[in-house]
């Protein structure tokens, strides 16, 4: 896969995988209370036709002219194709998909698993968060190079809408480190130039676009959706999950009637996710070690986290930030008034019909199916591994690992890192300073959720056991 | 040294224009035309001719042919090795600009570059005709006389037989006619191209370790500093000359200047030991600002990339100014002649440029 154009397709997915919503009818209010999140209906859908749409149907409805792709197309080994898929998009990377557009042009435009799929131990898993993407670079560079190959009056305007929209965002979306991503202000940007009524681009903004500095967020896995009554981590997303899922095309989606279309398969898509299964631990298992963790778990984690096995339980929590202690930025800035226009933007909006965006002053406190699989931890990434979110004197200031999906540690549970003697600020070289995860810099904060703390090694030791069987 | 500027299109490819020549017989008209543009030796006289070849040139450069190779995503860069040809892949250039003066303090420009499309590929065995070729190559020169204020340009095409043009190995040297670059080593070349009524003769040796980079569709690398030293014959004369010069190197599918957006580059090298390369890419129908990017490359030969935050790029007047923040530049670039070549550099930072527009690739129509 070339890698500019790998980048700007990430960049655009983010914008699939972006995320916000529409509140509902005027009354409603823009902020929820901290607790418990409510069930609400969902459309139902056919798992397997979502699967069929998610990955051959053209969502992001513009994108690179496939004419200029195929150029710059390396050949795309087996691990990074996907099963069932049709026609160009058998032969695409997993993470693109083509299609033609009305002026006759096939473009290909990045898809969801951009951001919703990724190797663990070399194995693609689609619904495993990306927390490799490399979200660091200006993502027009990108675009506007793959400009350079492009020819012919219908391809350089469907490169150019595709350019323009990529243009406009850029300032928004680009973060200090590799790993993080930049979903809620790619979602603020796109609504900033926005109408929400007809959905019309404007080139200039119509809203005060988002602070230019995006808030880190670690991108959290599918198999949640099942058990989760909201989406996002401030529980925003309220109300119908597929509609609010459709925002994963505002990058290009210019008109009602086109949203209303990809909005009549969203159910489906949502029915797929909701069907995905988490991944079974790969590694040995001591199996005395988690029954003893079972307990200890149910004691002291589950009136958050829910328990797991036979009569397993959910109780879906929004926990005040203040509660949980962990970075408050993304809650506050979702709280404090200074993203309400982007909240009043979606209640008004095609989106805000049948789903809302209504954040609560703190954080979900997740499923944990899995967990082991989406290091790292936290909301923004911010913990590399299972065992220093237990034992917080053991969470590193300042770190880097490698992006390498095979360099798990199964003592850890998370990325083997590197623990650095200083942070961004003393890294002269670019490169290098975006790979360090700095806990100092504002929304990349480590500190809170520190209940392991008070547990024995032993205890401690048995959770994690634990974990590895959900 | 390494570094992975992913699109930065640092060696503005080719300044070639695709002319409208359809695909079909492509392979033909090229020799044909390869003939006609070679048969007279001036070039204005040859002028239609070969802008028909380079048209055809460019769009054959564009068309697959099966039999090359893709550039694969990594590439073990070795020198001299890399200063010679890659058969193996598609398309190659060869790029030595610089800035020279004379010991009376007059001062020259100079572009000379090379361009091969492969038209056979490695494993098919070639024609019996003394004509058959592998290659076709176009090459470039521009020799800028700031006292005169002129741009002395002229251009070659020429199929890769009986000498003509070509490239060969151990020595690396690529020729046109009698214009050539020879690599001698790692970092000592010869270059040589001569005109009607001007010409050059460059001893250049490398004061910098290569930058490689591996893009989506080719490899290349730049040697950001090279000292010159040689003869310049200008109208009769023949002045002893010194300057610098930067070398950029490209194979596999290089990009031409011909889609929907085209780039400009600002080659500039300080007086305190450090280049910076600007590049603008700018879409042709100007429906947004430039995108800008670069490379600086410190005095120990570290490169890092540059940014659209970290940079600006913008004319005051007919000056080309650069603005880099983190490293207190400000700097002004006044080509010698017209808003292109060969340039002085002022502002925070002393030393020579090389200005590169994609709209020269106009003038030479």
């Amino acid at each position: 896969m070339p890698r500019g154009f790998a980048s700007v397709l990430a960049r655009a997915t983010l914008i699939a995988a972006v995320t916000a919503c529409g509140e509902a009818q005027k009354p409603l209010p823009l902020v929820s209370p901290a607790g418990p999140v409510p069930a609400e209906p969902q459309r139902p859908g056919s798992a397997a036709a979502g699967y069929d749409a998610l990955v051959n149907k053209g969502y992001v409805s513009c994108g690179i002219p496939y004419s200029a792709y195929r150029q710059s197309a390396a050949p795309v080994p087996a691990s990074r194709l996907l099963p069932a898929r049709a026609g160009r998009n058998a032969e695409l990377p997993y993470n693109l998909t083509a299609h033609v557009t009305p002026s006759g042009v096939e473009v290909v435009a990045p898809n969801c698993l951009t951001c919703h799929a990724a190797q663990f131990n070399g194995r693609l898993i689609v619904g495993l968060g990306n927390e490799s993407a490399d979200f660091t670079r200006d993502p027009s560079l990108a675009v506007e190079s793959a400009g350079t190959r492009v020819s012919g009056e219908a391809e350089t305007a469907e490169w150019r809408k595709f350019a323009d929209r990529m243009k406009a965002i850029a300032p928004y979306v680009t973060t200090d480190t590799v790993g993080v991503n930049p979903a809620v202000n790619l979602t603020w940007a796109l609504f900033a130039h926005r109408d929400p009524k007809t959905l019309a681009w404007s080139p200039k903004p119509l809203l005060e676009p988002p602070p230019r500095k995006p808030l880190p967020v670690s991108v959290p896995p599918w198999w949640r959706m099942s058990r989760k009554n909201a989406m996002f981590y401030t529980a925003a997303g309220r109300g119908d999950h597929a509609r609010m899922m459709t925002l994963a095309s505002a990058l290009c989606t210019d008109d009602v009637a086109e949203a209303r279309a990809i909005d009549s398969y969203a159910p489906d898509i949502r029915a797929y996710l909701a069907s995905l299964e988490p991944p079974k631990y790969p590694f040995p298992i001591d199996a005395a070690l988690a029954a003893r963790g079972r307990p200890v778990f149910e004691r002291h984690c589950a009136s958050c986290h829910g328990t797991y096995g036979e009569n397993a339980a959910y109780p879906n929590l929004v926990i005040a930030a203040e509660a949980v202690g962990t970075d408050p930025l993304l809650a506050r800035a979702a709280t404090d008034g200074s993203e309400e226009r982007f909240l009043r933007w979606a209640q008004r909006s095609f989106y805000g019909e049948n789903a809302r965006l209504a954040p609560a002053p703190g954080y979900y406190a997740p499923p944990l199916d899995a967990v082991w699989a989406t290091a790292p931890y936290l909301h923004n990434g911010s913990i590399p591994t299972l065992e220093a979110l237990l034992e917080s004197s053991r969470r590193p200031k300042y770190w880097a690992r490698s992006f390498d999906s095979s360099d798990y540690n199964p003592r850890t549970l998370g990325w083997n890192y590197r623990e650095l003697p200083h942070g961004k600020d003393a890294e002269k070289d670019p490169r290098q300073r975006s790979r360090i995860y700095d806990t100092t810099l504002p929304g990349y904060a480590n500190h809170g959720h520190a209940f392991g703390d008070t547990l024995s090694a032993d205890e401690r030791a048995a959770i994690l056991e634990y974990l590895k069987t959900l | 040294m390494r570094f992975t500027a992913w699109l930065v299109f640092h060696f503005a490819g080719i300044a070639l224009i695709l002319g409208g020549v359809g695909l079909s017989s492509l392979k033909a008209l090229l020799a044909a035309a390869a003939v006609a543009a070679s048969a007279s030796p001036h070039a204005q006289e040859s002028a239609p001719a070969m802008a028909a070849a380079r048209a055809a040139l460019v769009a054959y450069a564009q068309k697959d042919v099966p039999g090359f190779a893709p550039a694969r995503e990594r590439w073990r860069f070795a020198f001299p090795a890399d200063h010679a040809l890659h058969p193996q892949h598609r398309t190659e250039s060869w790029r030595l600009s610089g800035a020279l003066a004379s010991r009376a303090g007059r001062r020259f420009g100079f572009q000379l570059v090379f361009f091969r499309v492969g038209i056979t590929p490695p494993r098919v065995a070639l024609g019996p005709s003394t004509w058959a070729a592998r290659d076709v190559y176009w090459a470039q020169l521009r020799l800028t006389d700031a006292a005169a204020n002129r741009h002395h340009d002229s251009e070659k095409l020429e199929r890769a037989a009986m000498g003509l043009s070509g490239a060969q190995s151990s020595p690396a040297r690529v020729w046109v006619h009698e214009w050539s670059v020879e690599a001698h080593d790692s970092a000592s070349f010869t270059l040589r191209g001569a005109q009607d009524h001007a010409g050059l003769e460059l001893s250049l040796v490398a004061a910098k370790p290569p930058v490689t980079h591996t893009a989506d569709t080719f490899h290349a690398y730049l040697v950001s500093r090279l000292r010159a030293r040689g003869t310049v014959r200008i109208d009769g004369a023949a002045l002893e000359v010194e300057g610098v010069a930067w070398l950029d190197r490209a194979w596999g599918q290089v990009p031409l200047p011909v889609g929907a957006v085209v780039w400009d580059r600002l080659l500039i090298q300080l007086d305190d030991g450090r280049e910076v390369m600007g590049v603008r890419l700018r879409r042709r129908d100007g429906s947004a600002d430039p995108t800008v990017s670069g490379l600086l490359v410190e005095g120990n030969g570290a490169a890092r990339v540059l940014q659209a935050a970290d940079l600006a790029i913008d004319r005051v007047e007919r000056r080309w100014r650069l603005r880099l923040p983190s490293e207190n530049l400000e700097l002004y670039l006044d080509p010698y002649v017209g808003d292109s070549g060969a340039a002085a550099v002022s502002g925070t930072g002393a030393g020579h440029a090389y200005v590169e527009l994609a709209a020269d690739a106009a003038r030479l129509r």
